[in-house]
């Protein structure tokens, strides 16, 4: 008598059996994976709780005659309340003991519809002078309590920037042909490079049209690639740099002044506009633009704003300027 | 390194030579074969057993063995390969014997013969490791299209990039860091279908090694790994084909003598049908809209060739080429008719990249003790991407037509002579030495514009990064000395400079090897090296492309440095059929080079590369675990890694120190494979890592800016790469059946990659709900993907 397990028949049994074992584990294997291969998603990352911390934005010059301001505070990426106005803070602009500017829960308004810098509520503080600035330091403080604890950002009035320039009008025009001519100045200008301190500076060469309501606006760029000098969206600006070297010259950098065409020519005030920032408002600048040309492009790197709020957000920029007719 | 060091060395090598001309010694040399094919065979090893000294052939093949006069009884042996012993006399003379192996190796199998004489506790090399060809061709392979690259991310080390990419990732090293050696000259990219394969065609593919540490005095030029990879001869004996028919592409391999025993051929060639196999998909799910037609299309193809020439006894010339080529792209056309008015819209996108190689080698015997490699290469990599728009208006029968296109190019061209010589003037020294001149010519990237709105004088300029040459050389010497009986070492050092702009970059790199036998099949191994790199591949964090930027060393951007000590234990057990490694390593590095903080590809058309990158510094430390069985029916191996991996950069993480991208604390393989009998044979892979870590969007803030009226509440990332990713895990397998015929092999391979099924991260988004809610999820890109494949022999 044969053993059973070693006939024919049970050999093609067993191995039908094996064959429906695999299938079983395969489908066991694969089927509870199904839905998710749908969907893609792998897994859903947990933040740990965000803990909101205080994001103060102000920036001043001397000859402001409003100040703005926000106090917010932060929100995790999760929340969907997002970041929350702090209507009760209390700000001052202060240098020792004087107080140049102040605001509080009554300071806050919608932003102006024609120079609107920010779509959300903001403080607008209006100054009965025009803001002065002596050298030295000069505070923001901060009163968010009791969300936050009191907070005093304490920066150093940039020196009053010095300046050469030699303005060309229609010099750098272009005839397109036809008749049609492409209006552009040209200026050059020679900035200081002062030894063992970095300088950054913010140039604008703007135009004030002759219609009712015009404002200044910006129509400086960079003539040629120079890599001591970018134009900055942040600002609408052009930031030159010696990146803190006392060998780079920022002599004679060359600026096209856009100026209209034949069909359309602008005409207006001209001025040119040399502001100095803080070392921590010219990288928040720089940051802003690297932040926004992240945002567009697929291939970059995620760029994060720089500012100088303590153990929190922001930035609190202070300017000196001075401003030339042309 | 001090000249004190490289005075002390040269003292020592004078001294080998004095000893070589004073004492009675007699040199065994010559080739070692394989006997169906005449193939030479790198690292067989010729073995006097009597005098317990061999020697282990080099990369073309050439042996040489010094002796005191006398008899000997000699083995050779190789993996794969039937041992031979013979008789040599060198009593009275030199003797040259080429020596020919008979193969142990049908397709399909897996069953080696183990080497006993090189085993890994007799190697002064540690940090090495080389998997068969043929072992490599027996696991399971995503598509059914076996991949070099993917199999040495199995070895504990060397770590994967994203699912499915071929980028290698060596001992917390970037994939630039990785000197990819074909046929002794550097590939710039290796990448095919957006890094999902790699270039190299096993079929064309003798030997491949991967070397981590420990680097001798013959390498530089990159941090982390030497990847030495040397096409197949071309068979002397007799004419054979091989070929792979896969679900992704198809390859054929001819090989065969062009006149026997003196000259052979390889010619070897792949291309892919995804676009003849999706074209038509894609047509179908578009075909709705009648007004709208896309025509996509993607293709890559390689080429390997060789011609291999005895000119002599004493000469041999080897002619070797590579081509590489992807090409992507997309038209879409889209027309409409409105007011006896046709407007008509093309957009088209073009991405391809291309690398070539050529080599032109001589090998001479200088004496029978000395041999020499005369190479001149050229190596080059393009990269193209461009998109052109088109618009046309028809009224009245005639057409107005208006088009803006750009085209943005980059890439590396090298040329470069090559000198290598091996010297053995006895058996306690085996010395090698020699140099290399390479001009680069870096293309980083121009854009090229063409705008016509049929305006007078229609815009066609080229704005960008002009070209930039550069002078890299190197020279070095080492030498393998025998200091005691159980005591070997590799000393050695090399000198390399770079001169680019008008900059000079000078490094003396020492390099030294040490094993210590312990006990009889017991070594302790220890090693240092220094190395310099002199060109450096700019590229997104985490994100490998062809629009990688290859970029040298200037004046502003100093060279990247690295140092790195290692020290383990290497044994074999089973009669040498298994060998066990670990090591434990830290690596210094200096001169790393990265994007800024929104840098990146396109970030800056104006031609400031140098702006937009930043230097910084990094380690990585760990220990690695190899149990490998060559031998015997079931092989495989068991690899585990712990490491760490940080980098620190001024201008990044606010300077603080972070972990690298591809930081994996814990990495694991498995690799079995094993024949069942003469038709059936099956191959098993698990891996498992700790998750990528990455950088995620923590909070958000709202605050005034300048420019940017209206804009969204700013958002806050983590510290760098805070964040991991969930742990990767997966499990593929195949089984292969051969069917042995008279006129040669056929074999079906049936595999499946991602066997379980287990969905693994590719990247994290964040995204907003229906109901407002915001959640961060990683999604995964491969499921399981069974896959059907029939290689062909004859």
């Amino acid at each position: 008598m044969a053993f059973p397990l070693l006939t024919s028949a049970s050999v093609t049994s067993r191995r039908r059996l094996a064959f429906l074992a695999t299938l079983a584990l395969g489908l066991a294997l694969v089927l509870p994976s199904c839905e998710k291969l749908q969907e893609g998603v792998v897994n859903v990352i947990e933040f740990p709780e965000h803990e909101p911390r205080l994001a103060v934005t102000m920036f001043v010059s001397p000859g402001d005659t409003v100040v703005y301001a926000t106090v917010y505070q932060s929100a995790g990426v999760t929340d969907t309340a997002g970041s929350a106005p702090l209507k009760h803070a209390a700000v001052a602009l202060m240098q020792g003991s004087t107080v140049l500017a102040q605001g509080d829960s009554t300071n806050w308004a919608d932003p102006d519809p024609w120079n609107s810098w920010y779509s959300g509520p903001l403080m607008k503080i209006n100054l009965d002078e025009p803001l002065e600035l002596q050298p030295g330091a000069i505070a923001l403080v901060v009163d968010a309590s009791p969300t936050f604890e009191p907070l005093v950002v304490t920066e150093e009035v940039p020196e009053e920037p010095v300046f050469d320039f030699l303005f060309e009008a229609y010099a750098d025009s272009v005839d397109e042909g036809w008749g049609y001519v492409y209006y552009q100045h040209l200026v050059t200008l020679d900035l200081e490079n002062r030894p063992g301190v970095r300088d950054d500076y913010m140039i604008s060469i703007e135009v004030k049209e002759v219609f009712e309501g015009a404002q200044w606006s910006n129509m400086a760029n960079p003539a040629f690639p120079d890599p001591r000098m970018e134009y900055n969206d942040a600002c609408d600006c052009l930031l030159a740099t010696d990146s803190g070297a006392d060998n780079v010259s920022l002599a004679n950098l060359v600026l096209e002044s856009y100026a209209g065409s034949s069909d359309y020519p602008i005409e207006g005030e001209m001025r040119i506009r040399v502001r100095r920032p803080t070392d921590a408002l010219a990288n928040h600048l720089r940051s802003v633009d690297a932040y926004y040309g992240a945002l567009d492009n697929p291939f970059s790197e995620p760029a994060s704003i720089q500012g100088n709020i303590p153990d929190g957000f922001g930035i609190f920029g202070v300017t000196t300027e001075v401003v030339v007719p042309l | 390194m001090t000249p004190r060091f490289f005075l002390s060395l040269v003292a020592v090598l004078v001294s080998a030579l004095a000893s070589a001309q004073t004492s009675t010694r007699h040199t065994l040399s010559g080739y070692v074969t394989d006997a169906a094919t005449g193939e030479t065979l790198i690292g067989a090893t010729v073995w006097a057993e009597s005098v317990s000294q061999g020697v282990a052939s080099n990369v073309y093949g050439f042996y040489t063995l010094t002796l005191p006069a006398g008899t000997y009884e000699v083995r050779v042996s190789y993996l794969g390969y039937t041992p031979q012993r013979f008789e040599a006399d060198l009593t009275a003379t030199d003797v040259k014997l080429n020596l020919e192996l008979q193969p142990g190796l049908e397709l399909g199998e897996a069953v080696v013969t183990g080497e006993k004489e090189n085993r890994i506790e007799e190697q002064v090399q540690m940090s090495k490791i080389e998997v068969p060809i043929d072992q490599i061709k027996a696991l399971p392979a995503i598509g059914g299209e076996v991949d070099l690259l993917k199999s040495l991310q199995l070895l504990p080390g060397v770590q994967s990039g994203g699912e499915g990419t071929s980028g290698l990732y060596v001992r917390g090293g970037s994939p630039d860091q990785n000197l990819m050696l074909l046929d002794g000259v550097p590939l710039y990219s290796v990448n095919h279908l957006f890094g999902f394969f790699s270039v190299f065609n096993a079929d064309a593919v003798k030997n491949m090694s991967i070397t981590k540490g420990g680097f001798p005095a013959r390498f530089g030029g990159r941090l982390s790994s030497i990847l030495e990879i040397n096409m197949k001869d071309g068979n002397m004996r007799e004419f054979h084909g091989d070929g792979n028919i896969s679900i992704i592409a198809s390859k054929l391999t001819l090989e065969g003598p062009i006149v026997k025993d003196k000259a052979s051929f390889m010619l070897s060639a792949r291309r892919t049908y995804l676009d003849l196999l999706l074209n038509p998909l894609i047509a179908a799910a578009t075909s709705d809209d009648p007004t709208f037609d896309t025509d996509p299309a993607y293709y890559f193809y390689d080429l390997n060739g060789k011609l291999n020439w005895r000119v002599s006894d004493r000469d041999r010339i080897y002619l070797s080429a590579f081509s590489g080529f992807d090409d992507f792209g997309v038209r879409t056309s889209n027309q409409s008719t409105f007011d006896g008015v046709t407007n008509r819209s093309e957009v088209s996108f073009g991405l391809d990249w291309k690398n070539q190689i050529q080599a032109l080698r001589w090998n001479h015997e200088l004496g029978p003790r000395m041999f020499s490699n005369v190479s001149l290469t050229h190596s080059i990599y393009n990269f193209n991407t461009g998109v052109d728009f088109l618009d046309e208006v028809t009224e009245n029968g005639e057409t107005t037509a208006s088009r803006f296109a750009s085209l943005y190019r980059s890439g590396i061209e090298d040329y470069a002579a090559k000198v290598d010589v091996d010297f053995a003037p006895n058996s306690q020294h085996f010395i090698r030495f020699g140099g290399n001149v390479t001009r680069h010519k870096f293309s980083p990237g121009a854009l090229q514009l063409e705008l016509d709105f049929g305006q007078e004088n229609p815009l066609d300029t080229l704005i960008g990064n002009g070209d930039l040459f550069s002078l890299e050389n190197y020279l070095y010497v080492e030498d393998e000395i025998d200091v005691a009986e159980n005591v070997t070492v590799n000393v050695g050092t090399h000198a390399s400079m770079l001169a680019v702009e008008d900059t000079n970059y000078f490094s003396l790199q020492p390099r030294l090897a040490l094993n210590w036998k312990l006990a009889p099949g017991l070594a302790f191994k220890a090693s240092y090296a220094n190395m310099v790199q002199y060109v450096n591949l700019l590229t997104n964090e985490g994100l490998s492309l062809p629009t990688d930027l290859w970029l040298p060393s200037t004046r502003n951007i100093r060279p990247q440095r690295s140092w790195q000590v290692a020290a383990g234990l290497a044994t074999s057990v089973a009669d040498g059929a298994v060998e066990l490694s670990l090591e434990g390593y830290y690596k210094g590095m200096d001169g790393l080079l990265s994007y800024k903080e929104g840098g990146g590809f396109l970030a800056d058309l104006e031609g400031n590369w140098e702006s937009q990158v930043t230097q910084g510094i990094g380690n990585s430390y760990g220990m690695e675990a190899l149990v490998q069985k060559k031998v015997g029916r079931t092989s495989g191996w068991i690899g585990y890694t712990l490491s760490w991996s940080n980098r620190q950069f001024d201008d990044l993480n606010s300077g603080e120190w972070f972990p690298f991208t591809y930081d994996r604390r814990h990495d694991v393989s498995v690799v079995l494979t094993q024949e069942f009998n003469d038709k059936w044979s099956g191959a098993v892979t698990w891996v498992y890592g700790t998750g990528r870590a990455v950088t995620l969007t923590e909070s958000v803030f709202n605050g005034l800016t300048y420019g940017y009226p209206n804009a969204p509440a700013w958002e806050v990332p983590s510290d760098r790469n805070a964040y991991r990713l969930s742990p990767y895990h997966r499990m593929d397998v195949s089984l292969t059946r051969v069917k042995p015929g008279t006129d040669g092999n056929r074999a079906l391979i049936f595999s499946a990659y991602n066997v379980y099924n287990n969905l693994n991260p590719f990247f994290a988004l964040a995204e907003t709900e229906a109901d407002g809610t915001r959640v961060i999820r990683e999604y995964g890109l491969f499921p399981i993907i069974p896959s059907i494949a029939w290689r062909f022999h004859f």
